[in-house]
């Protein structure tokens, strides 16, 4: 029976159903097989508000969308082509950067992807780059960043692993230290795949001349202070995310439509409402999503996966090859937050037992969750990514796919050569 | 006669959806507004609104199932649509079909659940902020769901309409 | 057989690995072991379920039967069970101790009444004023930009006593706020401080217990009244004494966490006679407050009065005689 329900859950999707109705069907059929009122389902939702978070979606969506529809990309490309035109891949290096660490504070919710996307990708495309490559860059950096701080994820990793009383002490300082040189390993990896698979196709490299420099930045002068107050008010502490979102929404509204004037008054309130719709489509997925996870929970699933694996685990290098793979299965149908406060209390102990270091542990789980968001078929950042930019899932999928097995390949050296996390600390 | 019913109805379906995109820009401008605000009581004035914060996700919260309201006037959702894209147009039409009756079932079965969350809420009493009960906060849910809802029954209703008229042809 | 096997589905903040559940764990495995299989407690901890206001409500539909949760969270159900969260009522634990041994059966009474079974009064020690910037007087925490929880009426009622505009953070982003400069001040019990590594955020501590904390380990009394009495009875021992012994653990914690703090550098300020007195006097405020605002019955609050003059005429007796 519940078998049945499966496949024509899959079957639907298959066809187009939305897939809020198809993950809402799966949890509601799950709840009702273990007797729970289906009125969790609205207190999950609900969950929505309990989220702080979560506010930076629709403010940094509007201010994105805003610098979409006026010309602020051909600025953008204008201005990195001027500073950094003498460098192979320098708009793509630039994206990746900027990626990573709009995602480190905004979460791998898929604002990165939605507000940073909106601009990227035409800019990308204007620089010459070729459509799939632009769509997967973006919808790869929409993750990248999850091991820079001040990532949540990574706090809370500490937080759970700290009060476990393992004997070794792990600390968020040295979290936060540890992750810095996989995450520039993965930006580099990244850049260098960018540079050699436009081999054929290069954006012409040009000389930097102070003139065009000085132009450029002239055109731009309203949009160049954003990224620098937005990152430094955040990182000196002069506001919350939530509050850099507000500002930032406010200050693009005001420059784009009264210094700019680049969008008139009239089709502000069409920008407002497209931006908020595609707000709306990626909240419902992601509140419906808790309820799944939530059952998933309550059935105790993940912690069922585990135990399997573990049957399996002989080796330290078997333990790490089933922890790959396992953690790729979760990111991709489990919430971070979620998948960190289960399944860290049952690693661990066993990390340990194989001679795993703690920190090491933490830069692995949250670097393979990372890739989870764009594992195929079912990653949240390629739905995001396909419903953004307009694009049938598997034009996404082609896109992303190289990215994510340069990616891959990171998170086995990150994985399997423990120095890389471990030096800087010790 | 039909005629004039039917410019009647998409008066009435064109005013409501007036206001669904009224209440979501204007939610919009009030949430930046808000923070906006809190940020210069608190760096100036070295004050702020203490019920500000829960007020702002609460808006969250109405701004995306407002925003996933206007989303399904046209099926606008995320969804993974493999198959349909390479089968032969009766085919496709039939599918819509069963699509848009699978999700207008799915989301009545949640008004129905989500009424009785919130009447639950209702009974219970609670505040959330400002001496704003939680109830209110909440019934945006139902609300949603059953707009949703009637949406995806109009758009079955189109599809069957399509698959007759194409085998009329 | 007459009585079914009963899953009880308990939810609770505290993560996995951590003492409480361990503890809790333990008695679970004596009642599953003492009922032979007929009672089976589920644990979700670490807040996989939600804060505790999703948590209640999930007890509400019957998805959880019970949830491990802090005092504050219960008080819409019963508001007098904020009794030891006056602020700056207590002095010292040995106060609390002689109040908690005659009034913590009023609060269980309560929450009973309440619809909620519990197994006595976890204490969660007192929580301290921790700043970034030393604070001596009332004056000087007036110009601190204070974090409280968010969603918690009762503690933003009686911060208003003290004439500040706190900021309200849900706990999981204080530490980055503390980091960021957001918040240089906090409330929080020392192993509290210590366990969400706010520590390394925070130099001064005020050396006046703030408010004593409690937790409870909460179970909706319909579905607890489908046990038949004789487990009833089982479990009932059983969680009473785990919870006794998290509750004298965490005391021992607390002492050792205070050590930590110090040892880690971090200063304890003890304010002088005078600013002492402003400070109970602004906190006496506070108390009033709540009983004005019909939080706390005033009878109540008389007792609990009444019990700490009878405590310390006894030990002055006691040091008296000892003269
Ligand atoms: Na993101
Ligand atoms: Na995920």
């Amino acid at each position: 029976m519940i078998y049945l329900v499966i496949a024509i859950l899959i079957l639907l999707a298959f066809l187009g159903a939305p897939l809020f109705c198809i993950i809402i069907a799966a949890a509601m059929t799950g709840f009702y097989m273990s007797d729970i009122h289906l009125s969790v389902m609205a207190i999950e939702l609900f969950r929505i508000a309990d989220t702080p978070i979560l506010l930076a979606l629709p403010l940094f969506t509007f201010a994105g969308y805003l610098l979409g529809e006026s010309n602020t990309s051909s600025r953008l490309v204008r201005l990195t082509h001027a500073f950094f035109g003498w460098m192979p891949g320098g708009l793509a290096i630039v994206a990746f950067i900027v990626c990573a660490l709009f995602t480190a504070f905004t979460g791998a919710s898929g604002v990165t992807i939605v507000a940073m996307g909106a601009l990227l990708y035409p800019a990308l495309k204007q620089a010459g780059y070729n459509d799939n490559f632009s769509l997967g860059l973006v919808t790869t950096s929409g993750s990248l960043g999850l091991l820079l701080p001040p990532s949540l994820p990574l706090i809370l990793y500490g937080v759970i692993a700290q009060q476990m009383n393992t004997g070794e002490q792990i600390s968020i300082e040295k979290l936060f230290i540890a992750g810095i040189l996989p995450a520039i390993l993965m930006i580099v990896l990244l850049s260098l795949y960018s540079i050699w698979t436009n081999r054929k196709t290069p954006v012409p490299l040009t000389a930097f001349s102070f003139s065009k420099a000085w132009s450029a930045m002239r055109e731009a002068i309203w949009e160049i202070p954003l990224p620098f107050f937005v990152f430094t008010g955040i990182y000196t502490g002069f506001f919350a995310v939530s509050e850099a979102a507000a500002v930032t929404a406010m200050y693009v509204l005001i420059v784009e439509v009264f210094i700019y004037k680049e969008i008139k008054m009239a089709q502000l309130a069409s920008i407002i409402r497209e931006s908020m719709v595609m707000v709306g489509g990626i909240l419902l997925i992601l509140g419906v999503s808790l309820a799944f996870t939530n059952y998933l929970i309550d059935a105790q699933a993940p912690m069922k996966l585990f135990k399997i694996c573990q049957y399996f685990i002989s080796s330290k290098l078997v333990f790490l090859i089933l922890l790959n793979i396992f953690l790729l299965i979760l990111g991709a149908i489990l919430d971070i937050f979620s998948a960190i406060i289960i399944m860290v209390p049952l690693m661990l102990p066993v990390a340990i037992n194989y001679g795993v270091n703690p920190t090491h542990l933490g830069i692995i789980f949250l670097a393979n969750m990372q890739i989870g968001y764009f594992t195929p078929p079912v990653g949240m950042n390629l739905f995001i990514a396909g419903y953004r930019f307009n694009k049938p899932i598997m034009a996404i999928y082609k896109a992303t796919i190289p990215f994510m097995l340069v990616l891959l390949a990171a998170v086995l050296i990150i994985t399997y050569w423990p120095w890389l996390s471990l030096v800087l600390i010790s | 006669m039909t005629d004039k019913k039917n410019t009647v109805y998409l008066k009435s379906i064109r005013f409501l959806e007036k206001i669904e995109d009224s209440l979501l820009i204007a939610l919009l401008l009030i949430m930046i507004s808000m923070a906006v605000l809190q940020i210069i009581l608190r760096n100036l004035f070295d004050s702020g609104i203490l019920w500000a914060d829960p007020l702002v996700r609460t808006l969250v919260l109405w701004i995306g199932l407002i925003g996933a309201m206007i989303a399904s006037r046209n099926n606008h959702h995320i969804n993974i649509d493999i198959i349909t894209r390479y089968l032969p147009g009766l085919a496709q039409k039939i599918s819509t079909l069963i699509i848009c009756i699978f999700a207008a079932a799915v989301c009545s079965i949640m008004t129905w659940f989500s009424v009785a969350f919130v009447r639950m809420e209702k009974q219970d009493g609670m505040t959330a902020f400002a001496d704003i009960p939680v109830w209110i906060c909440e019934s945006i849910i139902p609300v949603a769901f059953a707009v949703i809802s009637v949406r995806y029954i109009l758009l079955s209703f189109s599809a069957l309409k399509d698959i007759f008229m194409q085998a009329d042809q | 057989q007459s009585s079914q096997a009963f899953t009880l589905k308990i939810a609770t903040l505290s993560p996995e690995g951590s003492m409480w559940m361990e503890k809790m764990r333990e008695g679970a495995d004596q009642v599953t072991k003492q009922t032979h299989n007929r009672v089976v407690f589920k644990f979700y901890p670490g807040g996989v379920m939600g804060n505790d206001s999703a948590v209640l409500r999930k007890i509400r539909i019957g998805q959880l039967h019970g949830g491990a949760v802090v005092g504050g969270s219960l008080s819409q159900f019963f508001p007098a069970n904020q009794l030891y969260a006056q602020p700056m009522k207590f002095k010292s634990l040995e106060e609390i101790d002689y109040v908690r041994k005659h009034m913590d059966s009023f609060i269980i009474n309560g929450l009973d009444n309440a619809g909620f079974v519990t197994f006595g009064l976890i204490g969660g020690g007192f929580a301290y004023i921790m700043s970034q910037e030393p604070i001596e007087t009332v004056e000087n925490l007036r110009s601190q930009k204070v974090w409280i929880p968010d969603n918690d009426k009762i503690s933003q009622d009686s911060i208003k006593a003290f004439g500040i505009a706190p900021i309200p953070l849900p706990i999981a982003d204080v530490r980055t706020a503390l980091q960021s400069g957001l918040i240089n001040t906090v409330g929080t019990s020392p192993y509290g401080a210590l366990i969400l590594q706010w520590h390394t955020q925070i130099k001064y501590v005020t050396n006046i217990p703030l408010i004593y904390l409690h937790a409870v380990l909460a179970i909706e009394k319909n579905s607890f009244l489908k046990i038949s009495p004789e487990d009833q009875k089982i479990v009932s021992q059983i969680m009473t004494r785990a919870m006794h012994e998290i509750d004298t653990q965490n005391r021992l914690d607390d002492i050792i966490a205070i050590e930590t703090l110090k040892k880690r550098g971090i200063v304890f300020i003890n304010p002088s006679k005078e600013a002492r007195a402003e400070w109970y006097r602004v906190a006496d405020a506070a108390s009033e407050e709540m009983i004005r605002s019909g939080v706390l019955p005033k009878k109540v609050a008389d007792r609990l009065d009444a019990l700490l003059d009878e405590f310390h005429s006894k030990t002055k007796t006691v040091s008296q005689s000892q003269k």
